[in-house]
């Protein structure tokens, strides 16, 4: 991945922020510039909460490349409180059997992998659980 | 679609599948091209268009403007470009095809599905190349293979509908062995439950058998007008319907873990139109790109009870002897994966099958047969269906 690429990406990436639509309240993870629900062009940045509770997941043994160094990790799709699912690591698992539906997660800032060709190291989100 | 709709499947031509180390991206695709032609001594010049489906000729060898490249060493100048949807490739491309025939401005057009990809002899470069599927700022990049998402379907479905490990590896031993009578499938190998669930873990529960590997091969189909056809032959199979549905690119933007509503989508739409049910499919070919994904696809196709899949599986409901028989090719797993052949090959097991050309695999009194190609994780989902 180039440097625009990461430079054009990392708000969402970084700091959860979204986009909701001024018209239909819509909410969008992540930054889109258009609401896709009412078609209008006025969205706002949105911050989500971080806030978010766990649909599925796996173990992960194999890994892509630039997450070798991780492997076992734990990747799976969480819900955010407000309503919009993503795609994430979720880290400081202590026991595989707390990873049930619905435990409550908090997104954390991490080093997501090891970088790329061009050397840029991605920093991102992840999910930790809250209580175990 | 009108009755006069209806588009024939007149030649086809398949490499065998697998490491085609001698041959470049234009032979494999040649020595499928030409046997479609010479088997009914179709001249290259009546041939109007090319359709060549293919996923990652880019990624794998550095190769675009495909459709071009093609044509040029088949000595064809026809009309030839590349369609490009993933998994689902050639069969994108196959409904082009058709859709260009049914338009009435072609009578005879070729479609080729064609991949070369294990060149990328790094297991890295060919990872990169497969999750090119998926969404790679918001699945890849944040740790996603698509291993890992089918593995997500996996468990999801286990959780929901009580699907066991056991039933998913029955996906695995059953096709590998229909691959095992078809004499183009590149593993002809049986293999046991056991051996699936002792293979290297991916990504939990899913394991290296559960996936398809590798793989290097071109098919092709020469597809005619209803009249046009009858003077190649007086019993055509043609294809009666072929629909393409859509759900979003990334799994977690969808509403279900446990269905490809986009694959729901089509078969419906393809039912509906042709005044028939799922119960009047007598076999169908699937994208079982990982051994979970046959399941979930024959849920979402209607040919079994949502959540009954493992189970039919593993009541052999769904082998050559079974109520409804399953890739019985072998399948992605074992006739094996070249993406973008993959979505033309099943086309070609239907077309055997119903001229009763499918040797220890023929399966009795087929009505209508169907094909089910998909692009990433359920993304892009086309649905045929033939018959005489
Ligand atoms: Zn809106």
């Amino acid at each position: 991945m180039g440097v625009a690429r990461s430079w054009r990406t990392q708000k969402s990436r970084y700091r959860l922020t979204g986009s909701k639509c001024t018209k239909c309240g819509a909410l969008y993870f992540p930054i889109n510039i258009v609401c896709i629900k009412c078609t209008s062009l006025d969205l706002e940045e949105f911050q989500f909460s971080g806030k978010a509770k766990l649909i599925e997941w796996t173990r992960v043994d194999e890994a892509a490349k630039g997450f070798e160094h991780l492997v076992p990790y734990y990747f799976g799709i969480v819900e955010l409180e407000e309503g919009v699912r993503i795609s994430t690591q979720i880290v400081d698992v202590v026991d595989e059997n707390i990873l049930q539906p619905g435990l409550q997660l908090q997104m954390t800032f991490r080093k997501l992998g090891e970088g790329t060709e061009e050397g840029i190291i991605n920093y991102g989100l992840k999910a930790e659980p809250v209580d175990w | 679609m009108g009755k006069n709709e209806k588009v024939a499947v007149i030649s086809t031509g398949m490499t065998e599948f697998g490491d085609l180390y001698e041959y470049e991206i234009t032979g494999i695709a040649n020595l499928a091209i030409y046997e479609a032609l010479n088997n009914l001594h179709i001249k290259k010049e009546e041939i109007e268009s090319l359709y060549v489906g293919n996923m990652g000729s880019h990624l794998f060898e550095g190769q675009e403007n495909l459709g071009n490249l093609i044509a040029t060493y088949a000595g064809l100048t026809c009309p030839a470009f590349k369609i490009q949807a993933a998994g689902a490739s050639g069969a994108v491309a196959l409904r082009n095809a058709v859709k260009g025939i049914q338009s009435g401005s072609k009578e005879l057009v070729m479609v080729l599905g064609v991949e070369k990809m294990t060149e990328a002899t790094k297991q890295h470069e060919a990872q990169l190349a497969l999750a090119s599927g998926l969404d790679t700022n918001w699945e890849t990049r944040m740790g996603a293979t698509l291993a890992s998402l089918f593995a997500i379907m996996a468990r999801a479905h286990m959780r929901e509908y009580g699907t066991t490990r056991e039933q998913i590896a029955n996906v695995v031993v059953k096709n590998h062995y229909n691959a095992s009578l078809n004499p183009k499938a590149q593993y002809k190998n049986r293999v046991r439950v056991e051996s699936v669930l002792r293979s290297k873990l991916l990504s939990d529960p899913l394991r290296l058998f559960d996936a398809c590997a590798l793989s290097d091969g071109a098919a092709s189909v020469v597809l005619a007008s209803e009249e046009v056809a009858y003077s190649y032959d007086s019993d055509p199979v043609f294809i009666y319907q072929i629909k393409q549905g859509f759900a979003p690119i990334a799994l977690h933007q969808r509403e279900s873990l446990t269905e490809f509503s986009g694959t729901k989508f089509a078969a419906e739409k393809a039912y509906r139109d042709m005044g028939i049910t799922a119960a009047d499919i007598s076999l169908a070919e699937v994208h079982d790109i990982f051994s979970i994904a046959e399941i979930i696809a024959i849920e979402s196709l209607g040919l079994v009870e949502k959540g009954k899949g493992g189970f039919a599986t593993e009541n052999g409901d769904t082998a050559l002897d079974g109520s409804i028989p399953i890739n019985t090719s072998g399948g992605l797993k074992g006739r094996g994966a070249p993406l973008g052949a993959t979505g033309v090959a099943q086309i070609i097991e239907l077309f055997d099958q119903i001229k009763g050309n499918a040797g220890d695999r023929q399966i009795k009194d087929i009505k209508y047969a169907l094909a089910h190609s998909m692009g990433g994780t359920g993304g892009t989902s086309v649905v045929s269906i033939l018959g005489r």
